[in-house]
């Protein structure tokens, strides 16, 4: 499916990082990153920052034709299709190499939603759950940008609870199409999109994925949303009025949908916790910058030492996110490692499910703390629209919301973890077990006891043993 | 209850996920590259364990009372029982990093 990452790391059992010690060589960190994965990512940042950055006030008017014409400026470049595999006119790179994508493209809130909705969650669908002639219909044009993709899964009365959706599906009478009624809520890139993929119930029960091509019988658009902030980013209903869908565009199997819509939303979480650090390394850049040049009482703001701690707070979470991004990605790699066919792969990305989601709600919260504080940096200036920390602002707040809330995510980690360990995959229980045998002993003092053997960062070291001990009891 | 085990988990990935490569960086690249993300990852440390013992204290708090509840405090401290560090200093210094190169200074 995708190339290999180069470092041998450890390809770990999800969730065993809570039970298990891990050594620094089983980990991949940016710093493995290949000349390769190098390359897509700087050949990222220099396309954003030559093409779409000059052209943020039209993506911001929402001119559909600027940011379709960008997309297809980055699909001739090749960065559409980055996990698209070569037999379908893609690169087949690796998801360390789609992380450094995702985090590079969020040079702007809208583009970035508008990339990653195609590349990501619109596109990933067919690339995992298409028959082949479903991938050699439209991975193609996904690839070059010459029909960007859009993704709902919500619904004006469910979205985190996704199976309740209300649309309905029924097979017409001469057994050629599928006859769609309903309206699905939130389509990021509606506007401009050739193409939906969405779901509902086969004759109101099976939850099922599909393709749905823009023109088709029955389909329309509502109105734009009017939204906080991705302004430039399109936000519209899809209304399916008796709406006839060839019989093949049924993706995945009948009843099978939610294995479809949660195993896309797993690799957009964890691209998503990529693009909110990229997010994050421009508010900082934009806080040192206008920091640097402000001065009060005779001093550059940045002098002082309350600003002092915004800034490095700001650098120090992000580079604990891009660890556990690139950690996880690696992980990912490492699990795909030989896996030829997209149905093997499904499983294999699952395993991560746990870290996926945590990356989704870490890193979502980090950017927002990261621009609120970018804010507070630009003062009066960081309230209104000339200067940029406005809008990083109000485009950051939807990361907490879509992709599954954090509250959702939330509470998937613990659900997860739990199923593995009673499915006897994780002995979580085991270990909890001895742990609270250990309580009181001198054993139990994870973090307090200096090791013999203490070495660089040794103290820190045993406040990792201690948290993994706070996490079991 | 189940939003702050959630809490506690994603502090302890973090920790780990950062410990393990600023000793990476520092076992491959030599003493002085491991510096600064040596500074990071202190400071990050001491955090992660302010909030994970914040979030299990009102984890314990909601499933245990009385002496079951007091032991679990007692082992809860126990097992976050740390030297402090002076994360005023810690964070200053990689907020001189980032001031002096303009924008993230520890990639």
């Amino acid at each position: 499916m995708a190339t290999e990452t180069r470092t041998p790391v450890l390809a770990a059992r999800g969730g065993s990082f809570l039970i298990e010690e891990r050594r620094v060589e089983e980990v991949f960190t940016p710093e493995d990153f290949s000349e390769e994965q190098r390359m897509i990512g700087e050949t990222t940042a220099d396309f954003m920052e030559k093409e779409m950055v000059p052209r943020i006030p039209e993506i911001l008017a929402l001119k559909y034709e600027t940011t379709r014409s960008l997309l297809r400026k980055a699909g001739e470049v090749g960065l559409l299709g980055v996990e698209i595999p070569e037999e379908y006119g893609g690169l087949g790179l690796d998801k360390v190499s789609g992380c450094l994508v995702s985090e590079k493209s969020a040079r702007d809130g809208s583009f970035a939603v508008a990339f990653m909705g195609h590349t990501g969650i619109g596109t990933l669908p067919i690339v995992y759950f298409g028959t082949e002639a479903q991938k050699k219909k439209y991975l193609p044009r996904f690839a070059a940008g010459e029909w960007i993709s859009s993704y709902s899964l919500s619904e004006a009365s469910s979205a985190s609870d996704a199976m309740n959706a209300k649309a309905r599906a029924v097979l017409s009478p001469d057994g050629k199409s599928w006859i769609l009624n309903g309206e699905k809520m939130w389509l990021s890139n509606a506007g401009f999109a050739d193409v939906y993929i969405t779901f509902a119930k086969v004759d109101g029960e099976h939850f099922t994925a599909f393709i749905i091509e823009k023109g088709s019988p029955g389909v329309s658009l509502g109105a734009e949303e009017k939204k906080t902030g991705i302004k430039g980013s399109s936000t519209r209903p899809l209304i399916l009025a008796d709406a006839v869908i060839p019989r093949e565009n049924l993706l995945g199997e009948i009843g099978k949908g939610h294995k479809i819509a949660f195993n896309t939303l797993n690799i957009g979480r964890f691209k998503l916790g990529a693009g909110c650090m990229g997010g994050a390394k421009g508010a900082l850049r934009a806080a040192v910058g206008y920091g640097r040049g402000r001065t009060a009482f005779g001093h550059p703001i940045t002098d002082f030492g309350l600003v002092k701690h915004k800034l490095g707070e700001m650098a120090i979470l992000i580079y604990v996110a891009e660890a556990m991004v690139y950690r996880t990605a690696g992980m990912i790699d490492r699990n795909l490692a030989g896996v030829t066919q997209a149905a093997e792969a499904i499983p294999r990305i699952e395993e991560y499910d746990v870290e996926c989601s945590m990356i989704k709600v870490w890193c979502s919260e980090m950017l927002d703390y990261a621009v609120d504080e970018t804010v507070q940096v630009f003062g009066g200036a960081g309230y209104v629209e000339d200067y940029p920390a406005e809008r990083y602002w109000r485009d950051a707040r939807v990361n907490r919301i879509f992709e599954g809330t954090n509250e959702i995510n939330r509470l998937l980690v613990p659900g997860r973890l739990v199923r593995r360990a009673m499915k006897g995959e994780l002995p979580i229980f085991d270990k909890a077990m001895a742990l609270m045998g250990e309580v009181g002993s001198p054993a139990a003092a994870g973090a307090a006891a200096p090791a013999a053997e203490d070495g660089f960062l040794g103290p820190e070291s045993r406040m990792l043993a201690g948290a993994k001990k706070a996490v079991l009891m | 209850m189940l939003g702050h085990f959630a809490d506690i988990a994603m502090e302890t990935y973090a920790l780990e996920s950062a410990l393990l490569r600023t000793q990476k960086k520092e076992g491959t690249g030599g003493a002085e590259s491991g510096r600064l993300p040596a500074a990071a990852v202190r400071c990050f440390a001491q955090d992660a364990l302010d909030g994970i013992e914040v979030s299990a204290r009102r984890l314990l708090s909601a499933v245990a009372d009385g002496d079951p509840l007091r032991t679990y405090i007692a082992a809860l401290r126990q097992f976050t029982k740390r030297d402090l560090a002076n994360t005023v200093a810690l964070r200053r210094q990689v907020a001189e990093a980032a001031i002096e190169q303009g924008g993230y200074p520890l990639g």
